[in-house]
């Protein structure tokens, strides 16, 4: 039964992967300007610099004196091989760059969602468990500020407290966990903070939300009858259903933190593909951009999918159906 | 006569809502002895479900609040003991089900989990042991293939059978009292005449106590020793069985009776009651039946009456008992 819901929802990421190839293909075509140049990477006003011989090698050898779907094709062709291109600035392949970059942008997502979700379960469960108090304002407020306040100016804030003031913690660096894990934990402490936060604030809005409707339902009101202890009923009936409803907005978010991680990538210098994204668009260098910005729809559009095969596994309910 | 397993004495609940204060519960008082069975009937909203939650402190605080009364378990009051207390008697010394068994049972475990957490909670047994206990009081429950079942999810149950389930679930520590509220009002005809015919059963079996609530007199009498009989709140006759259907004392429980369609008087056209039940926010003063109620006398209207001794052992609280 799951088996086939997977391969369904596999089958229906195809026309998705496709629009967002077109989206990717697109891209270099409406930046303003002369494609081919683009594509070399030449600012227009250096035009004059090749002759209209190396222009038509160069529109030829892109391929871009041939009509629009057949570029496409081919290109598209090319990716599903893996070819991306080579970086205009190195001459490196694209694939080869975008891999070394991939695994920093991971650990750092991974290591924020484990703080988010260290702030928002717990958080979101005792507010509800004491709605209206005291508590539950203080984590409705931290929620409140936390989607308020923007991302940038949160990490900008700590790099001054902990790196500048008090001189706790690097404000740039990276070293992977599998090399050095104490060295990695100190990188990748703020920027962790920073995105755990981002992540943590709606999130337990949307526990709270949830477990106050869960310790309303007649189930919870048999846990208790059954004589099992607060923390019982509180944690192994109430929270295990409301975080089958949280795992779809965890998930979303997970996928937003994986592709809006540019600006704290960047703050941080940390070396992942948010990172490569901006130096690529600041270097010019569209075939980098191309790459990374496929990669990040990929990436999101398959931790959707995870994440509703992990949902379907998760409630019996669905499953039958 | 020996001691009442469980005293109720001059329970008085409230709700603080927004819309005021809703006396759901008013001076409510009755015993139960060891493996008696006891009915409460009345009509929807009378305060049933309110008054068994009670007793296991079940009551959501806030709105609710039980405002007087004492519950005496044993001869101790259950009202002051601590949570950690009170959690040792839940499903241990008395149970309940209630009368929604789709949404009762938590969705995502499954039967045996929710069946098998008791004994490791009450009991302290392993999982095994457990597991074992549980098939136990599944094959109690006269469900085919206890095993299967242990591994199945609500949802894959039908109605009869979750209730079934629950009844497991509450029995599966012999408790001394078994509160059932209104367990087989979801169900169709059929089903329900199993399930009470199961409950009787599993009753003189085990030796429990029940306290069996419905809105249904005639299923409160295939089942109840004695039987109770709310109204607005307030317990307003407590008869056994056969006096109740043959000489009933409060007004109430005539209109009730007169209401039962019965085979031998066809001809006769069913009486309803006349009015509707009082507001609970606003109750009218004297008894909260009197605007209701053919016999009302002045007095009727400024004193409430208090549940007493009328004829024998049988209680009514009203001025003018009998017919
Ligand atoms: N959690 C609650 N909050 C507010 N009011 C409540 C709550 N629970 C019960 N009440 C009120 O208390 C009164 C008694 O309700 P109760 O559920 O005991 O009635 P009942 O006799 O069990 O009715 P039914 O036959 O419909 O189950 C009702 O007026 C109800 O609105
Ligand atoms: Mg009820």
């Amino acid at each position: 039964m799951l088996a086939r819901y997977v391969v369904r929802r596999i089958l229906q990421l195809i026309p998705v992967l496709v629009l967002v190839s077109l989206a990717v293909f697109l891209l270099v075509r409406v930046i303003p300007g002369d494609p081919v140049l683009v594509m070399m990477g030449i600012d227009q006003d250096e035009r004059a610099r090749i002759t209209p011989e190396q222009y038509r090698v160069l529109q030829h050898q892109i391929g871009l004196d041939r009509p629009i779907y057949v570029q496409y094709l081919n290109w598209a062709d090319k990716i599903v091989h893996g070819d991306f291109g080579l970086s205009l600035a190195t001459r490196r392949p694209i694939v080869e760059i975008i891999f070394e970059r991939y695994p920093a942008t991971l650990y750092l997502a991974a290591t924020a969602l484990l703080v988010g979700l260290a702030i928002a379960i717990p958080a979101g469960v005792i507010a509800a468990v004491k709605q209206n108090t005291k508590i539950d304002y203080a984590a409705m407020g931290f929620a409140l500020w936390g989607v308020a306040m923007p991302d940038f100016w949160l990490a900008l804030m700590l790099i001054v407290l902990f790196s500048l003031k008090l001189g706790w913690l690097p404000s740039i660096g990276y070293a992977s966990p599998f090399d050095n894990a104490g060295l990695f934990l100190q990188h990748a402490c703020l920027p962790a903070i920073v995105m755990g936060t981002e992540l943590a604030a709606p999130l337990t809005r949307y526990v709270r939300a949830e477990m106050l409707d869960q310790l309303r339902q007649d189930y919870v009101r048999t846990a208790w009858a059954k004589g099992l202890p607060s923390r019982m009923v509180i944690v192994k009936h109430a929270l295990r259903n409301s975080l089958i409803a949280a795992v779809t907005v965890v998930g979303l978010q997970t996928a937003r933190l994986l592709g809006g991680a540019t600006i704290i990538e960047t703050i941080f210098s940390w070396p992942g593909v948010g990172r490569l994204l901006i130096d690529g668009i600041y270097q010019r260098d569209y075939p980098i951009v191309q790459g990374a910005v496929l990669l990040i729809a990929v990436t999101y559009v398959f931790i959707n999918l995870i994440v509703d095969i992990f949902y379907k596994w998760l409630d019996p309910r669905i499953k039958l159906e | 006569m020996d001691a009442p397993l469980l005293e109720v004495k001059n329970l008085t609940i409230r709700f603080h809502l927004q819309r005021g204060v809703l006396s759901a519960v008013q001076n409510v008082s009755f015993s139960l002895r060891a493996g008696e069975t006891l009915g409460i009937v009345g009509e929807t909203g009378c305060g049933k479900t309110v008054t068994s939650l009670s007793i296991l402190r079940l009551i959501p605080c806030p709105p609710g609040n039980i405002a007087g009364g004492e519950i005496l378990f044993h001869g101790e009051d259950l009202l002051k003991k601590s949570e950690r207390e009170i959690e040792k008697i839940r499903g241990r010394k008395i149970s309940m089900i209630f009368q929604e068994p789709m949404t009762s049972l938590n969705p995502s475990l499954t039967v045996g989990e929710q069946i098998s957490e008791c004994y490791r909670v009450h009991m302290g047994h392993s999982g095994k042991v457990a597991r074992e206990f549980t098939e136990h009081a599944l094959s109690l429950v006269q469900l085919p293939s206890p095993q299967t079942v242990a591994g199945r999810y609500p949802h894959e149950l039908a109605g009869g059978m979750r209730q079934r389930v629950m009844i497991a679930m509450a029995l599966a520590c012999q408790p001394e009292i078994l509160i059932a509220d209104e367990p087989t009002t979801a169900l169709d005809v059929t089903i329900q005449a199993q399930i009470l015919e199961l409950l009787k059963e599993l009753q003189t079996k085990m030796k429990m106590a029940l306290i069996f609530i419905s809105h249904n007199l005639g299923v409160v009498a295939r089942l109840c020793d004695r039987i109770g009989v709310m109204y607005a709140g307030s317990l307003v006759e407590l008869s056994d069985k056969k006096s109740l259907f043959t000489h009933p004392l409060h007004p109430y429980t005539q209109a009730l009776l007169n209401a039962i369609p019965r085979p031998d008087l066809r001809d006769e056209t069913l009486k309803a009651i006349p009015g509707s039940v009082c507001n609970l926010f606003d109750p009218p003063p004297g008894c909260k039946f009197h605007p209701r109620c053919a016999k009302a006398k002045e007095l009727c209207k400024t004193e409430m009456p208090r549940l007493e001794a009328k004829s024998g052992e049988n209680l009514a609280a009203c001025y003018f008992p009998g017919a």
